[in-house]
């Protein structure tokens, strides 16, 4: 049995964006990139989430080639099952590795500044049975839950950045890193990016009208844009002792306690903090559980959520469950699935592109099966010498009735075009 | 109700959500309060133990005023200190631990004072575990004293229960209002991680009987010891009471690379302010003063604003620094020699020879500060990071010239230009 996602709306995409884009760069990443760069790290991320718009706008590319088709038809229709098999293995593989290294970060922090007595499995037990049930519970409703918090969230970081920028008081020293040092930080941390492939493994459920997309890159551009002033705040802040504070926007807010007196200000970073981890974990874990099924079809629901969390428990307690080997974890080993989001994925999605070259007649009914409606050939064949109709309206659900009128709202020369292969069929049947 | 219980368990969530209470509950129920697992700490201080004591492997002893909590009706904090002492700072508060009966929770720490003996030493080593507990919070203060750190905190401890006046909050209002200088750990590491290696800390004398600082009768203890009688200083046998003061005047300590090697009186600080610029603090006096208005006067103008801009220019490979200073005054007080002017002070327009004294004295007190930085091969101003920032290239081949990188405030030319305005 398969968790049935309902559609995303633009909203809900986007604030799904917003997370995906925000979550995991504004705790140890600031830091670690001023310690590679020193300032120009402030550059790093701006270039990365240059990529990361790349990668969005080839999702757009694709979906409004193939706009009811999901990656795997698509893959699989191209290039294979071996292949689209392979691609799906290595997204289960990106998205779990993710997340380890993020419930790491996220647990170390918690340790060391409140929770120090605590075990990994008490975090565990707040955390794993939640982000299950966001994941199991389908797309729309954490879609739904992220719109509910959306708000606080961006309150909570406009907040955090407007007051962090009280407690800059350095002159940095410019371009004082080499080009070198530069380009070797940016793809060490190149894997801390790229989580919108995402998007990808979304891409039925995701409905978007034409007109909506700037919704979806309008939340993009936001959450880029944050995570590039904290960082900017925190080098400002932290200029030359950067390596001493780890933790980026729990730092600026602490550092900033002392000059306005506002006591224990910091501890709004961290309900900032616990909201992403759970929805980014979430997250990380939906897209596990939809890459699995493309893998091994025909399989319940429990097993890729017994798979994450196993797999999930056993690296975090045999490998990282301390900073400095999550951060040779992270500096080490991820920038390699980097490869993935940034190389071969863009390279496959281009070839589509590029392909994307049909023939009218499969066209028509490639486009009648996805807007569900089907074709019913045996029946053609037998009735091919009578008057009887050939077309059936058969599985009609709702959602993909749907989706047929949402298509169709959104682009009038698509509706002509379905009466138009209609209309030829029954004249073909006719004759 | 059945199908209540059934929708119950057919709630997952919901299981979760009572089974997260059943075991956080009983867990916090079972915890002790904070206040009885940790020692609250306050200021923390640090000694640089003898010769004699270095035998038995001891470097360090460390005393931490702690808050006591005390149920009583009225409203009065209670502190006591606890000494230790250790080969490194961090055994050493092990050891305060192991003395107290509970860990030593060091988030409320407000000041760190530092004994002048342990300044010879590379200050960032054992400075180094308080900068890197996650804890301490970068801004405590840091103050150096050339008494013990253990009798300063005993005066600082005596003065908190007696006037309320804490000694981090003279060191704030120094910041603040008197000479700029912000002596914190993040802006001491800030400096000395920096590429001018320069850090500045705060100097706070104690010294005995009544003068010009803020007075304490304390207990003086004859025996320094600590650690294994228990560590509680005023549990002392053979002491004597007696009247101890702390003098903060503006002195400030200025280290480079993590050693001492100069020491600023209030009037070389202010100095320096006015090259650094960006202060609202400070005063300018002007002597034997003539104009239409006053005959032989002495005028002190307040300063209510001073922004400062540097320009960098290299002619002929030489660094040329301009200095555009603006100040806005205010004249606080008059002692003229002869009559008292009878116009209202606030009102009085400044006329053109008060506005060129206070040029000719500001553009004075920079060339002293400047010859102070020099002489001494500290860049108190960072002029560092202007020069580099200013022309990478030129600057980095400009001290590959000079024979002693670190002498290029020697070398450097400066310009300074004035506007005054009234406020």
């Amino acid at each position: 049995m398969r968790v049935l996602d309902k559609t995303l709306n633009a909203w809900q995409l986007g604030i799904l964006m917003f997370v995906l884009l925000f979550a995991n760069k504004i705790l140890v990443l600031p830091s670690l990139l001023y310690e590679g760069a020193g300032f120009e790290s402030i550059f790093i991320p701006v270039l990365l989430f240059l990529l990361e718009f790349g990668l969005v706008f080839l999702f757009y590319r694709l979906k409004t080639k193939f706009p009811n088709e999901t990656f795997a038809q698509i893959l699989k229709n191209h290039f294979g099952n071996v292949v689209k098999v392979i691609i799906f293995v290595i997204f289960m593989f990106f998205f779990l590795s993710k997340a380890v290294l993020l419930y790491n970060v996220t647990y170390i922090f918690f340790r060391n500044l409140i929770y120090k007595d605590y075990s990994n499995f008490l975090f565990l037990f707040c955390i794993i049975p939640i982000i299950t049930h966001l994941a199991v519970c389908g797309l729309r409703v954490m879609g739904r839950t992220a719109q509910l918090f959306f708000p606080v969230i961006i309150v909570i970081i406009a907040f955090c950045i407007v007051v962090g920028f009280f407690g800059i008081n350095s002159k940095p020293l410019l371009f004082e890193g080499s080009l070198s040092d530069f380009v070797l930080t940016t793809l060490k941390h190149v894997s801390s990016f790229g989580d919108s492939i995402f998007l990808f493994l979304i891409m039925d459920k995701a409905i978007v009208k034409k007109k909506q997309w700037k919704i979806v890159f309008g939340f993009s551009l936001i959450s880029a844009i944050l995570v590039v002033l904290v960082t900017v705040v925190f080098a400002l802040s932290y200029t030359y002792t950067a390596f001493l504070h780890p933790y980026a926007i729990f730092e600026i807010m602490s550092y900033v306690k002392e000059y306005g007196g506002l006591g224990r200000i910091d501890i709004i970073s961290m309900v900032v903090i616990i909201i992403f981890t759970y929805f980014h974990l979430a997250i990380y874990l939906k897209a596990f559980m939809l890459s699995f099924h493309e893998v091994f079809r025909k399989v319940n629901f429990v097993y890729p959520v017994i798979t994450f969390n196993l797999i999930f428990l056993v690296v975090i307690d045999f490998f990282i469950l301390n900073l400095e080997k999550a951060v040779v974890y992270g500096e080490n080993v991820l920038p390699y699935i980097g490869i993935f989001p940034f190389v071969i994925l863009p390279i496959a999605v281009g070839v589509l592109l590029l392909l994307k070259k049909r023939k009218p007649e499969k066209k028509d009914e490639n486009y009648m099966k996805k807007s569900g409606v089907e074709v019913d050939e045996t029946k053609k064949v037998q009735n091919s010498g009578g008057k009887k109709e050939n077309l059936k309206m058969t599985d009609m659900n709702t959602e993909n009735l749907n989706q047929v009128k949402a298509f169709s709202n959104e682009n009038k020369k698509d509706k002509k075009f379905l009466r138009k292969v209609i209309g030829r069929r029954e004249s073909e049947t006719a004759n | 109700m059945k199908l209540q219980i059934k929708h119950f368990f057919k709630t997952p969530m919901l299981l979760v959500f009572v089974a997260m209470i059943v075991i956080f509950a009983f867990g916090a129920l079972g915890t002790p309060a904070e206040i009885n697992r940790y020692a609250i700490v306050t200021a923390v201080g640090i000694d640089l133990l003898g010769d004699d004591e270095e035998v038995s492997g001891n470097k360090y002893e460390i005393s931490l005023l702690t808050f006591v909590p005390v149920a009583q009706q009225n409203f009065a904090e209670r502190y006591k200190m606890i000494s230790s002492k250790g080969r490194s700072v961090s055994e050493a508060m092990d050891f305060a631990g192991l003395h107290i009966g509970r860990e030593v929770g060091l988030s409320h720490v407000k000041m760190v004072v530092l004994n002048e003996e342990l300044l010879k030493d590379d200050v960032s080593n054992f400075l180094d575990y308080l900068i890197r507990s996650i804890q301490l919070s970068s801004s405590t203060k840091l103050i150096a004293t050339d008494s013990s750190a253990k009798d300063f905190l005993s005066v600082a401890q005596q003065l908190d229960s007696e006037s309320s006046i804490k000694v981090s909050e003279l060191i704030s209002y120094n910041k603040n209002y008197v000479y700029g200088t912000d002596s914190s750990l993040e802006t001491f590491f800030k400096g000395t991680y920096g590429p001018t290696k320069v850090g500045l800390m705060s100097f706070v004398s104690v010294e005995s009987g009544e003068g010009e600082g803020i007075s304490a009768s304390v207990i003086d203890s004859q025996n320094g010891g600590s650690g294994a009688s228990g560590g509680n200083s005023q549990s002392k046998e053979s002491s004597s009471s007696q009247t101890k003061e702390i003098i903060n005047d503006g002195e400030t300590l200025v280290f480079k690379d993590g050693k001492e090697v100069l020491k600023l009186t209030g009037a070389d600080v202010e100095k320096i302010n006015l090259i650094k610029g960006n202060y609202r603090t400070g005063a300018i006096e002007i002597k034997h003063f003539t104009d239409v208005v006053f005959n032989d006067a002495n005028l002190t103008f307040e300063i209510f604003d001073q922004t400062n801009n540097f320009k960098v220019k290299f002619e002929n490979g030489i660094p040329v620094i301009y200095i555009d200073t603006s100040l806005t005054v205010r004249l606080s007080e008059v002692e003229n020699s002869g009559e008292s002017p009878k116009e209202n002070i606030e009102l009085l327009a400044m006329t053109d020879e008060a506005i060129d004294a206070i040029i000719k004295e500001v553009k004075l007190s920079m060339s002293e500060g400047i010859e102070l930085m020099r002489e001494n091969q500290v860049d108190i101003a960072d002029f560092y990071t202007s020069l580099y920032n200013s022309n990478r290239k030129a600057f980095l081949k400009f001290l590959e010239e000079l024979e002693d990188p670190e002498s290029y405030l020697t070398h450097a030319v400066f310009k300074a230009s004035v506007r005054v305005y009234s406020k």
